[in-house]
């Protein structure tokens, strides 16, 4: 790790404080600069402006910063693990698992999402979902050996998941629909500071468990076979890998909804960027870069339209698609 | 000095793989000890079980029966992680890597010895630099892996598992992709490491002239398993046996195979002898075949040839010319 990788991780992370700052800003009401400092540094708790910064504009920026990182190391643990370039939470259906599981406990258990002790074992139920998704995912990669069907499969599993959701949502009282759908539209806003206390330490450790595995990872990048005889316990790494991209997925799934194209999008970014696959670089810029880019489709969402808030997950379908058929077209034969 | 005692070892052995359930035996009743400082080259026909053998080996599948023995201990008995300090590999899978530069590659060679970040001191450094320049890589160090071609690819390959620093090399025809002048580089390398360092290597190959060249000892995979010098099994027949199918045979004087035809006439040959050794070499392709009392007979000089024959002769400056003369002859 060189002079080099320093400079453009701090690079990077100058960027998304910039955007992080940016965030806090715009909006339906712009905040002034100078409000928003005051909102830091002065103990005068009763303007407006507070309220808007301080209970919801820090929180969802907080949550982007932590979704973007989560999604984009799940999808780059997931693409190094399947071998698979376009691999990716949302196309390979764990984003759906998680959903599934959120739909479940959303409309069949009839409990409502408000109180932090409920929020943690959604947390709970998402994560779980998310990894036996994955599971399942890694049995039928074992059987598809081709790339093209194991992402078409996904797709399939996606399908079947949110139909099931449709059957759940034919039964479910009104009350709880209405929240699903909100839930499924996909957003950064309903994070307040309780369940964000809940959510950072979480996906903190899920991080730290795919950088702590960063030399496997690697290893892997040769394959299975490849990484065996390197001394790498394939069934232990496999477990670690799940375990961090399933909860790290399954998390930002159960709080935000179900976020599209940053899992995928970008680790390409960051491999653009830094010109390497070695993980101990590539994974704490991959965090950052989606760090930043899921503030940017924040800001996007929330400042595109004068007085309306997008949905933030067509804001990263809209900017993450056309990067990935922009990478398969770039490249013939997508690698890692 | 030989060891006295093999690194490995195996008896009554039986290798394949599971298949949906059902054991689909590749090669049974194997029995072989392969001892230090040996370079064994492993031949046979595609698909006779000769990747089987060698992923069994680096005990990538288990054996359906039996066991391989390293050092006299089962395979199955070491840890992944012991293994990586005995066992290096270079397979025929294409890794995934693309945006590795190629000292990078062969630094994965130093998994086993580096921390938990896969920190590189003075003594892996050295040792990659050493694998590399043993491989003729040093020029391409800084490349990326993506931007070589196969056969530095697996140069790169075989620099890595080098690195790795295991004294047991297993390679799975490691000369595919190359050019000529590289296989030949190749196996020799390999051979060199037997020697030099002491290493035991088990490679599997196509190529006879490949395993004449540097092997010492030569396992011929197939329904029937012969083992020994590669000479041996070229003198026992067991070679032209393996490889016999209707149209080719292998040819003991030459060393290579041959398509086996009826003549299409006789031809005697004398003269300059590598000039003459070329224009046999031609006239074979051809099909036609040496005679002591042919009667065609072609007197072989630098550049020049004379073709004698029933009622005259003529005479060629160039090799195509004598070609199309002699196929002319209606023998």
């Amino acid at each position: 790790m060189g002079k080099r990788f320093y400079i453009q991780l701090s690079f990077l992370f100058l960027v998304l404080v910039l955007l992080f700052v940016v965030d806090i800003l715009l909006g339906s009401v712009s905040v002034p600069f100078r409000e928003m400092v005051k909102v830091f540094f002065s103990s005068e708790h009763s303007s407006i402006y507070y309220t808007i910064v301080h209970d919801f504009r820090l929180p969802k920026a907080f949550t982007a910063v932590l979704a973007g990182a989560a999604l984009s190391t799940c999808g780059l643990q997931m693409q190094t693990l399947f071998k698979n370039p376009l691999a990716g939470p949302f196309v390979l259906g764990i984003n759906a698992g998680a959903s599934l599981a959120v739909a479940i406990v959303l409309m069949g258990g009839g409990i409502t999402l408000f109180s932090v002790f409920k929020s943690a074992s959604i947390l709970v139920f998402a994560a779980l979902g998310a990894c036996t998704m994955l599971l399942l995912i890694l049995l039928l990669a074992g059987k598809i050996r081709d790339n093209i069907s194991l992402l078409l499969v996904g797709v399939m599993i996606g399908h079947l998941t949110s139909s099931v959701e449709g059957v759940l949502q034919y039964f479910s009282r009104a009350e709880s629909l209405q929240s699903f759908v909100l839930w499924s539209l996909g957003s950064f806003s309903n994070v307040a500071w309780e369940k964000l206390f809940i959510i950072f330490p979480v996906i903190i450790a899920a991080l730290l468990v795919a950088f702590l595995n960063s030399k496997s990872l690697n290893a892997l990048l040769m394959g299975e076979n490849y990484a065996q005889t390197l001394g790498v316990n394939l069934a232990r790494n496999r477990f670690l890998i799940i375990l961090s991209s399933g909860t790290l997925a399954g998390t930002i799934t159960a709080f935000c909804g179900p976020i599209a194209f940053i899992g995928m999008a970008v680790p390409h970014l960051a491999r653009g960027y830094i010109k390497t696959s070695d993980h101990r670089i590539l994974l704490p810029i991959t965090a950052l870069t989606g760090a930043a880019l899921a503030v940017f489709c924040d800001i996007v969402s929330q400042s595109l339209l004068s007085n309306t808030v997008l949905p933030v997950n067509a804001i990263t379908s809209l900017i993450g698609a056309p990067l990935v058929i922009g990478f398969i077209l770039k490249r013939k034969h997508l690698k890692a | 000095m030989k060891n006295l005692e093999p690194i490995f070892s195996a008896s009554n052995l039986s290798i394949g793989f599971k298949q949906d359930r059902q054991r689909i035996q590749v090669l049974s009743g194997l029995n072989f000890s392969f001892y230090q400082g040996e370079c064994i080259c492993l031949m046979g026909e595609n698909g006779s079980g000769k990747s089987t053998l060698i992923k069994t080996l680096a005990a990538l599948i288990r054996p359906l029966d039996g066991d391989v023995l390293l050092n006299g201990k089962p395979l199955s008995k070491f840890s992944t992680q012991t293994l990586s300090r005995f066992i290096s590999v270079v397979l025929t899978e294409k890794p995934f890597i693309e945006n590795f530069k190629v000292h990078e590659t062969v630094a994965l060679g130093r998994f086993p010895y580096t921390n938990w970040l896969g920190k590189l001191d003075e003594e892996d450094e050295r040792v990659i630099e050493e694998a590399l320049a043993l491989t003729g890589l040093t020029k391409l160090k800084e490349k990326n892996i993506g931007e070589v071609s196969d056969g530095e690819r697996q140069k790169v390959m075989i620099a890595r598992a080098l690195a790795q620093q295991t004294p047991v090399i297993l390679l799975d025809e490691p000369t595919t992709h190359l050019d000529l002048p590289s296989r030949i580089e190749i196996v020799s390398l390999l051979r060199s490491l037997c020697d030099k360092h002491g290493k035991t290597i088990v490679f599997s190959c196509h190529e006879l002239d490949l395993a004449l060249h540097s092997a010492t000892k030569c396992m011929l995979v197939g329904s029937t398993v012969h083992y020994g010098l590669p000479e041996e099994l070229i003198l026992n027949g067991h070679i032209s046996k393996a490889f016999d199918r209707n149209d080719i045979e292998f040819s003991l004087s030459k060393g290579y195979f041959v398509k086996k035809s009826a003549p299409k006439g006789y031809f005697y040959i004398n003269g300059v002898e590598i000039p003459a050794k070329w224009t046999q070499n031609a006239l074979e392709r051809e099909g036609f075949q040496y005679l002591e009392d042919a009667s065609v007979r072609v007197n072989c000089e630098q550049n020049k040839w004379r073709v004698f024959y029933d009622g005259g002769h003529a005479d060629f400056t160039n090799l195509s010319d004598l070609l199309d003369h002699v196929k002319s002859l209606n023998l």
